[in-house]
C-alpha cells in the first residue's frame, strides 16, 4: 500500500516536470492548443495506467513513445479529413508527398532579422512548426529534452541512422534560417 | 557537429526552456487537470477492478449458478418412484376422505380396493 503511494507520488512529479515540455512537443506538431493538451493528457492516462509499475528510468522514453503514437494517430486522422476536404475542393496539388514527412510547409513568413530572445524565440517556433514533422519532433527530444541518438530511436520507432539524418536536417535548416537573429 | 552547431544548439535549448518558464496559467492549469484525471482514472480502474469490489458479485453469480445447477440437474417429475408414490397418495385420500366413512363398514368396500390395486400392480408390470 505504502509502495503503492510513493509510486503514484512519484509518477505525479515526474508528469508534473515533464507535462509543460511534452505540450510544448505536442503544439510544434499539431499546431493547435486544444488538440495538443488532448494528446498529452491521453499519453498521460495511458503512461499511469499502464506502466506505474514500470522502472522509473524509463518512464521518459515510454511517455514520449505514447506521446509520439498520439501524434502519429492525429496526422492520420487529419489527412483522412484532409483528403474529403480535397474531394469537395479540388486543386491541382495532387503529386503531395507523405504527409508526415512535409506536413507542416505553412506560407513562409520571412522572420524579421533582428537580435534578442524574444525575436530568436519567435522565429525559432515559427521555423520549428514549418520543419516536417519528424524532424521537428527528432530535434526537439534531442535538444529539448535531451534524449540521447538510442533513446530518440525507441521513442520514434525509426532506426538510429534516421535520427542523425532527421536532426542534421533540421539542424541546418534552422541554423540556416535564424542565425541572423542570434 | 561542430563547435558552431554545438553553440547554436545550446542557444536553441536556453530559448526552449525560457519559453516553457513562460507558459501561460490557462494552459497550466489544463496540464494539472489532465494530469488530475489521469491519477483518477486509474484509481477508478483500481477500484472498479479491485477483490473487494468483486467478491460480491463473484458470491452472487456461484449462488445463481448453483441454484440453475440444481434446477435443471432435479429428477424427471415421472420418474416410477413418483408414479408409485403418487398411486399409495390417492388410495390413503379414497380410505380417509370423509366419504370413505360409510364405506369402511361396506366388505365390498375392501374388495373393489383390493382389486384396484391389483390392476395398478398390473399396470406397473406390464410398463416395466
Amino acid at each position: 500500500m505504502g509502495h503503492d503511494r510513493d509510486n503514484s507520488q512519484r509518477m505525479q512529479r515526474f508528469l508534473a516536470g515533464i507535462e509543460g515540455r511534452a505540450f510544448r512537443i505536442a503544439q510544434f506538431a499539431t499546431r493547435n492548443r486544444d488538440d495538443a493538451l488532448e494528446l498529452v493528457q491521453d499519453a498521460m492516462m495511458k503512461l499511469v495506467q499502464k506502466y506505474s509499475e514500470s522502472d522509473e528510468s524509463e518512464w521518459v522514453a515510454l511517455f514520449y513513445t505514447i506521446l509520439q503514437s498520439r501524434i502519429n494517430d492525429w496526422h492520420r486522422r487529419q489527412s483522412v479529413r484532409n483528403r474529403f476536404r480535397h474531394w469537395f475542393t479540388p486543386t491541382d496539388d495532387e503529386d503531395a508527398e507523405d504527409e508526415l514527412e512535409q506536413l507542416p510547409a505553412e506560407a513562409s513568413s520571412d522572420p524579421a532579422i533582428q537580435l534578442g530572445n524574444e525575436q530568436f524565440m519567435s522565429g525559432l517556433n515559427k521555423e520549428l512548426e514549418k520543419l516536417p514533422l519528424r524532424q521537428q519532433q527528432v530535434f526537439l527530444l534531442r535538444v529539448g529534452e535531451g534524449l540521447d541518438v538510442a533513446e530518440t530511436a525507441a521513442v520514434m520507432q525509426c532506426s538510429e541512422s534516421s535520427v542523425k539524418t532527421h536532426h542534421a536536417r533540421a539542424l541546418e535548416r534552422l541554423r540556416e534560417r535564424l542565425e541572423a537573429l542570434r | 557537429m561542430n563547435d558552431k552547431e554545438q553553440e547554436f544548439e545550446q542557444r536553441v535549448r536556453t530559448a526552449l526552456d525560457a519559453d516553457l518558464n513562460a507558459l501561460d496559467t490557462g494552459t497550466r492549469s489544463r496540464l494539472a487537470m489532465a494530469r488530475a484525471a489521469a491519477f483518477e482514472q486509474q484509481s477508478f480502474l483500481a477500484r472498479w477492478f479491485s477483490v473487494d469490489n468483486w467478491m460480491p458479485l463473484t458470491a452472487v453469480a456461484a449462488s445463481l449458478m448453483l441454484a440453475v445447477s440444481l434446477f435443471v440437474l432435479r429428477p424427471a417429475a415421472d420418474s416410477p418412484v413418483q408414479v408409485a408414490q403418487a398411486d399409495t397418495d390417492v388410495a390413503l385420500e379414497v380410505m380417509l376422505g370423509d366419504e370413505a366413512q360409510d364405506s369402511v363398514s361396506d366388505p365390498d368396500f375392501f374388495v373393489a380396493m383390493d382389486a384396484m390395486l391389483l390392476i395398478d400392480d398390473e399396470e406397473e408390470k406390464n410398463a416395466g
